[in-house]
């Protein structure tokens, strides 16, 4: 029997409902033993229409539309938004609010990696870190809602700036805020760099090369962690990050070696969690006076929206990578088009050679090191008589899809 | 006068079962509770299993389309009966109720129907996740069996030397001669080394952390038990439990096999001895099975059965030899 | 090389090809540092060959994203690069515009030269249905049940027919 077993191929629906997923995607894994010898990804499940959503509202309406693309990438999604209507219709933001939108990209950052350091450690059955770092988290989802006034979903851009100034006592919580992660991150760096379990399950697995890495466009962590520098903070100088002189930093600064394997990914976001705090002191400290938005009245600031023709791009770095909005404007009450490309829709292309060759108790930790946000990559879902479907009728689906394909196996 | 004894000995196994039962799933509540703690939450409620149970009775009994009805229904029950009917034969500080009646190698054979019933029912209800985790609870099985067996045989050898005892795989046997008793120095790290080795059999049994491969929830949706709910789960859930209590008590019976009587003037053979044995077999679960799991994180199979057969029982293998360098020193 | 050493040898790379190039620069920060960004127009039909000339510049362009948009008569794709990245302050960003004429909307893919751009790519052929030549076949995000409805467009094939108003439906969602 075990011989019979080895030779035929099961096909493993991993999604759109698993455990191991935090967001519904479909990777079919074909497996043979243990070992997955071919993927196949389809996306689409939390596909929401956003873009065309966007074109038929006006820019300032669509701040909040882009907002909730993503429960993590709360900041980056609208700071992309706004910082393309701002390069379409050549508005200058003034220099205090692009030294807030930092302070706040970076906070988020800090909130994403410590949520992704906690879901890497479930997925490999080591809840004990999970609840650690998520308690953690909880610190800096305070600061968050203490300055915005909500945990995610902070409405807190607007083209042309910020809603919101931060105070001397707003200021020195951040800085309480800091030293106590300054502990986190002692405790934190100890277990992931010393724990044996951690590495066994994670070194030298879905290694991605830096040649593969450059061919498919991968970006973030995931790209760093196989050696390619490429930070959207270092060399585009966007927001405030022109003067801080971010440098984009790979696990050669951790470790001392590249291997671009799961291990890297993981600690890649952790010390990635040390540069965020460096940043958000340095942004604190060497933030100057003056006003927070280019246009204090909003119907002003539609009027002179309404009168623009021009395109605009911009770039932002993620917590998952490069983010990148397209808008176009054609002296419209709405924007003629918009285009969203998340990080994890560069990022899935790895899925394929992180995959390959790995075993079936490898594949959720191995995708889940690429941080996939898989809800920032599927932005329309066109609710038609087929596609509203419920949570049982996509288990039914998967179950049905899987007997199908097993054949006679088993 | 016989059909006296059959009801009385029927009576006495009832309450022994309701008792273990009871007693498991206390002692799973206990669990969540420490290991929750360690991991600096509040935890659930200490009744937590029974509320659980209650919940999975009340719930429906699905059976997929795709599944062998009849093996899948039967499963549970065999799980269940073999791991609470171990019970019957190990002493808890009294003599068992089917004293004498069965041996170590039946207890040996009881252990490791659980899991084998669990595999056959993962493999009749049809679905792939549960075939997968099979497969890994079957490759686990015969990995720390292995080791268990070296585990027995080393301490019946040992038994079966030193003293007059002809039944050497009676589960009184180590209480009438504890084992410590009869080995020098040498032969005591010997016998230590066979109890780290069985200790670290006890996740594999238990179906802990690390080596909960056949349920790993986030891998394989749960294994083995993905297709079972209802009443059918309720029985799984509560034969996790009682697996983790019987091989503790196990363990208990072998190497920890004094009465509390020795060591505090109390009254022999009243009821304070069993609580002293479920004491000893709480702290053996604590330090083999609870800590353990909120420490490190899970296997692979591949890994868990690498540290099977060649660690632990390379353990277990220098044991039996420190135990038969110690014999041979002395002059047996 | 600089962001804007780097416009200008694109320019000199591109002149002949290209039509409206443009280059365009935001300042940031209170150091004012430039961002750099580069506009383009190519015909339809030399695309790949201006995507292979990007490689004697760079060995890995970075392809970030397609955008797309309906501009009547035809659709409008452009093609997002990041150039020049690694460097510190000197990323450039080169948008690629060509118009497909809504009667022959055909382009080639870039998949071969760059394997990154696939989803983006299957993206644009569901959205908008152009043909793309060479591309695997094969759904990202659509099921396949919604063939010839197109919802990036503006014109009979987009959205209207699956597209429902919450204050038009009742509380079953019909």
């Amino acid at each position: 029997m075990a011989n019979e077993k080895s030779k035929e191929k099961v096909c493993i629906p991993i999604g759109p409902v698993h455990p191991a997923l935090k967001e519904p995607i479909q990777i079919e894994v074909e497996i043979q033993g243990e070992r997955v010898v071919g993927t196949n990804i389809t996306l689409g499940h939390v596909h929401r229409g956003i873009e065309w959503i966007g074109t038929r509202r006006n820019p300032i309406q669509t701040i909040y539309i882009a907002e909730r693309i993503c429960g993590i990438c709360n900041i980056c999604h609208p700071l992309a938004f706004c910082q393309a209507i701002e390069n379409a219709a050549n508005i200058r933001v003034p220099e205090r609010a692009e030294y807030l939108r930092t302070i706040y990209a970076e906070l988020e950052r800090i909130h994403s990696h410590l949520l992704f350091l906690g879901v890497a450690a479930h997925e490999i059955g080591f809840d004990s870190i999970l609840h650690y770092t998520w308690l953690a988290r909880e610190k800096v989802l305070d600061v968050i809602e203490m300055l915005t006034g909500n945990r995610i979903t902070k409405g807190i851009l607007m083209i042309g700036g910020v809603r919101r100034d931060i105070s001397k006592e707003q200021a020195s919580k951040i800085r309480e805020m800091l030293s106590y992660y300054e502990k986190v991150y002692k405790k934190l760096s100890k277990i992931f760099l010393d724990d044996i379990t951690i590495k066994m399950r994670t070194r030298d697995i879905g290694v991605v090369s830096k040649k593969d890495a450059l061919r498919l466009c991968l970006v973030g962590p995931t790209a760093r962690a196989s050696g390619i520098k490429k930070d959207t903070r270092q060399d585009f100088p966007y927001a405030a990050y022109g003067d801080l002189n971010v440098r984009a930093l790979t696990p050669l600064d951790i470790v001392g070696e590249i291997r671009g394997d799961s291990y890297d990914r993981t600690i890649m976001r952790l010390i990635e969690i040390k540069q965020s705090m460096e940043l958000i002191e340095r942004c604190l400290k060497e933030m100057p006076e003056g006003p927070i938005l280019y246009e204090q009245s909003l119907q002003r600031l539609l009027l002179n929206l309404k009168s623009v023709s021009g395109e605009g791009v911009a770039l932002v770095e993620a917590p998952r990578g490069e983010l990148i909005h397209y808008i176009r404007m054609e002296k419209n009450d709405f924007p003629s088009a918009w285009k969203v490309r998340a990080p994890t829709y560069a990022n899935l292309h790895a899925v394929g050679v992180i995959l390959n060759n790995c075993e079936l108790a490898d594949v959720p930790i191995a995708v889940a090191s690429i941080d996939p946000c898989i809800s920032c990559t599927n932005r329309a879902v066109i609710a038609s008589e087929k596609i509203v479907l419920s949570q049982e009728k996509l288990h039914e689906l998967c179950v049905e899809k899987t007997r199908a394909m097993k054949g006679d196996s088993l | 006068m016989i059909d006296y004894t059959i009801a009385y000995t029927i009576a006495n196994a009832l309450i022994i079962i309701f008792a273990a039962l009871f007693i498991s799933l206390l002692f799973h509540g206990i669990e969540r509770k420490i290991v929750a703690r360690m991991q600096a939450r509040i935890g659930p409620p200490l009744l937590q299993p029974f509320i659980d149970i209650k919940k999975l009775f009340m719930k429906e009994n699905i059976v997929p389309d795709s599944a062998v009805k009849w093996l899948f229904n039967l499963m549970p029950i065999v799980a269940l009966s073999s791991a609470i009917v171990l019970f019957l034969y190990i002493p808890f500080g009294m003599p068992a109720i089917l004293n004498e009646h069965g041996d170590l190698i039946l207890v040996l054979y009881l252990l490791s129907i659980p899991p084998l019933a669990l595999a056959i029912g993962a493999f009749a209800s049809g679905s792939s996740f549960a075939a997968v985790g099979a497969q890994r609870e079957l490759v686990l099985l015969i990995s720390y069996e292995f080791v268990l067996s070296v585990v027995i045989f080393s301490f019946a050898w040992l038994l079966s030397v030193c003293t007059q005892n002809t039944n050497v795989f009676s589960l009184n046997a180590p209480a009438l001669n504890p084992p410590w008793s009869l080995v020098g120095p040498i032969g005591f790290i010997g016998i230590a080394l066979l109890l780290i080795s069985t200790l670290a059999v006890m996740p594999g049994k238990a179906g802990k952390i690390p080596a909960d491969i056949a349920e790993a929830k986030t891998e394989i949706a749960e294994g083995v038990l993905v297709e079972y709910s209802g009443f059918n789960l309720a029985l799984l859930y509560m034969t996790q439990a009682v697996r983790t209590f019987g091989f503790a008590a196990l363990i208990v019976a072998l190497f920890f096999p004094w009465n509390a009587s020795i060591f505090i003037d109390i009254p022999k053979d009243t009821v304070l001895e069993p609580i002293f044995f479920i004491l000893k077999a709480g702290l053996v679960m604590f330090f083999s099975a609870f800590f353990i799991s909120a420490a490190v994180a899970r296997f692979k199979v591949d890994q868990a059965a690498r540290f099977y057969i060649s660690t632990v029982f390379s353990i277990a293998l220098l044991g039996l030899l420190l135990i038969l360098l110690d014999l041979t020193l002395r002059g047996f | 090389m600089d962001a804007e050493a780097f416009a200008e040898r694109l320019k000199e790379l591109l002149k002949d090809k290209v039509t409206n190039f443009k280059i365009s620069t935001t300042e940031h920060g209170k150091e004012k540092r430039k961002a750099y960004r580069v506009w383009a127009d190519v015909d339809t039909l030399y695309i790949k060959d201006i995507v292979k000339k990007l490689f004697e510049l760079q060995e890995y362009p970075h392809f970030s994203v397609s955008s797309g948009y309906d501009a009547g008569a035809d659709i409008e794709i452009l093609l997002h690069f990041t150039l020049n990245y690694a460097k510190p302050h000197a990323l450039v960003v080169f948008t690629l515009r060509t118009r497909l004429p809504k009667n022959n909307p055909v382009i080639e893919t870039i998949t071969d030269l760059i394997p990154g751009a696939e989803i983006s790519e299957k993206e644009k052929r569901e959205f908008f249905g152009i043909d793309v030549k060479g591309l695997a076949p094969g759904n990202v995000f659509l099921d396949e049940s919604l063939a010839g409805i197109y919802p990036w467009r503006k014109d009979e094939k987009g959205a209207q027919k699956i597209v429902k108003n919450l204050h038009e439906s009742d509380k079953d969602g019909k």
